[in-house]
């Protein structure tokens, strides 16, 4: 009875696993995708020198393939700049993982994968934010693109979306007054795995034209002395509807046992696609935003260290995007930094794209 | 029947549990939105090369298949409603949908049946595939400018929307005939 029993129950996993992995529309195969972007940098410090320059700042290919409906890799390659050589440039493998995806809710990743920090640092191609370069706010507080080796698991249930990942930890030694926790990514080069690090994220988009979400991030980042425990919380939102299109982003990093102790930053855009008013086809986009990030907020020195790298900034552009996969962008904004009440001025034109 | 014959069995239907699978998904949707007592009866399209050829051109959007399986829908007060299945391709994995027409061929419901990518998921809500509903072959299907974007699902938006504005061409041909 016993014996039968058993058989049947193998039976039935035998063939379940068989109907489940047979896709009826499923076809196993590669596929290619990619972005690229080119930037001109007009920046006029008040004191200072003027610098001009024309940069292709990003280009990246996407690389996936199929096995069978749940099991599948992906891949990017990022060359930053145009060319590779000293100090020049970067050439990095942003991304490169096993997938495999047992149901909507449930989605396993293990390799080089992106900790789910913010709205850009999983996707950042060009047309899915309205400045030439990224925000300010996802380099000096958000370390975009942060990625490292860990494993994930993602899933979506109704209209919640969440992802969890564990992954090489920071190295404090690099961690900087000017810069928080960027220059600590290991990016995935024979990663120390003393203290891995932990990220949780849940997004909820329920309401028309809404996507918020929150995150948090655990590390303790190995150092030469002492380890250095951090935790990043962030919110991120965006809203787009009627036209409007509405972002707001804000992330605080608590420290322990370092000079610094707090790092926050946050920005919001809002623009209104006159596109259709004006008869254009594609979506045309002004936009005004204001910035203000610091890395080194609260320090154990206090004094003019928490004001060095104090900086806000107020931008005015215009994003025109004839199809949606294709945008140019012009931007205009004044940075004003506390300590000095030092200026600067930028002017930014782009193209980018994705596919 | 020994334990052989009962695996090979169960391996032999098993194609056959998923097509049900599909299907009683498709079938749940539908009885969800038309109640339990309407009568679905499924049959398969097959689209001929000048259809092809002109819904293609229109819609710079390839078809998944030469075949689409098609539901009517009678639901208990008599309304007739036409469903037809489909698939476009997301960032790399087929997306597949179902838009349900009314006797005038206007868009009554859309529904995403089966969605194999791993992110961008917001294209499933039924929210944001309300803004179909209403929409027939005359209107506007563009991203961005008749439809509603979604953060982080670029592509899944425009192929989807590619994709209804697809069957809603096909319907009207299917009409004609």
């Amino acid at each position: 009875m016993l014996k039968n029993s058993i058989s049947l129950l193998i039976s039935l996993f035998l063939a379940s696993t068989l109907s489940a992995q047979d896709d009826m529309f499923f076809e196993k195969g590669g596929n290619l995708g990619g972005y690229g972007e080119l930037h001109y940098n007009y920046v006029k410090p008040e004191n200072g020198e003027t610098t001009k320059t024309l940069d292709f700042h990003r280009f990246v290919l996407f690389y996936g393939y199929n096995w069978t409906e749940k099991w599948s890799f992906k891949a990017e390659v990022e060359i930053e700049h145009n060319f590779v050589a000293d100090d020049h440039g970067e050439l990095e493998l942003e991304q490169a993982y096993i997938n495999y995806k047992h149901a909507d809710w449930l989605n396993i990743q293990v390799g080089v994968i992106l900790p789910s920090v913010g709205l850009l640092n999983e996707f950042h191609e060009p047309p899915l934010f309205l400045s030439v370069e990224r925000p300010d706010y996802h380099k000096n507080i958000i370390p975009t693109t942060w990625f490292g080796n860990g494993l994930a698991i993602t899933g979506n249930y109704k209209a919640f979306d969440y992802k969890l990942t564990i992954m090489e930890g920071l190295n404090g030694n690099k961690f900087s007054e000017s810069s928080g926790i960027r220059s600590g990514r290991q990016k995935g080069f024979k990663s120390n795995a003393e203290n891995l690090l932990y990220n949780a994220r849940v997004d909820y988009y329920g309401v028309s034209g809404l996507k918020t979400g929150i995150s948090f991030t655990y590390n303790k980042a190995f150092h030469e002395i002492d380890e250095i425990p951090f935790t990043l919380v962030e919110f991120h939102s965006t809203y787009y509807k009627d036209n409007v299109y509405a972002v707001f982003e804000y992330g605080n990093i608590s420290y322990s046992n370092y000079e610094i102790e707090k790092s926050y930053g946050f920005y919001a855009d809002l623009g209104y696609n006159v596109g259709g008013l004006l008869g254009i086809n594609g979506e045309l986009i002004p936009f005004v935003r204001f910035t203000d990030y610091n890395p080194s907020a609260v320090t154990k020195s206090g004094g003019d260290a928490e004001i060095k790298y104090h900086n806000s900034k107020w931008m005015i552009g215009t994003a025109f995007k004839p199809i949606p996969e294709v945008v140019f962008k012009i931007d205009y904004s004044s940075q004003k930094t506390e300590l000095g009440d030092a200026k600067v001025d930028y002017f930014n034109i782009g193209a980018g794209y994705m596919f | 029947m020994n334990q052989h014959e009962r695996i090979l069995l169960l391996l032999l239907f098993s194609p056959l549990m998923l097509f049900a699978g599909l299907n009683e998904e498709i079938n749940s949707l539908l009885y969800e939105a038309y109640g339990n007592e309407c009568q679905i009866e499924l049959s398969s399209i097959s689209l001929s090369a000048g259809i092809i050829e002109s819904i293609e051109k229109k819609c710079k959007q390839k078809f998944y298949r030469e075949q689409l399986n098609c539901y009517t829908i009678t639901t208990e007060s008599g309304d007739r409603f036409t469903a037809l299945l489909d698939n476009v391709y997301g960032k790399s994995l087929p997306i597949t949908f179902l838009v349900v027409f009314d006797e005038q061929g206007t868009i009554d419901n859309s529904f995403i049946v089966k969605y194999r990518e791993t992110h961008g998921y917001g294209v499933k809500s039924k929210e944001w595939l309300k803004q179909f509903t209403g929409k027939n072959q005359k209107s506007g299907f563009t991203p961005g400018t008749d439809i509603q974007g979604v953060t982080g699902s670029t592509i899944s938006v425009r192929s989807v929307s590619t994709g209804i504005k697809k069957l809603t061409l096909l319907y009207n041909f299917i009409q004609k005939k």
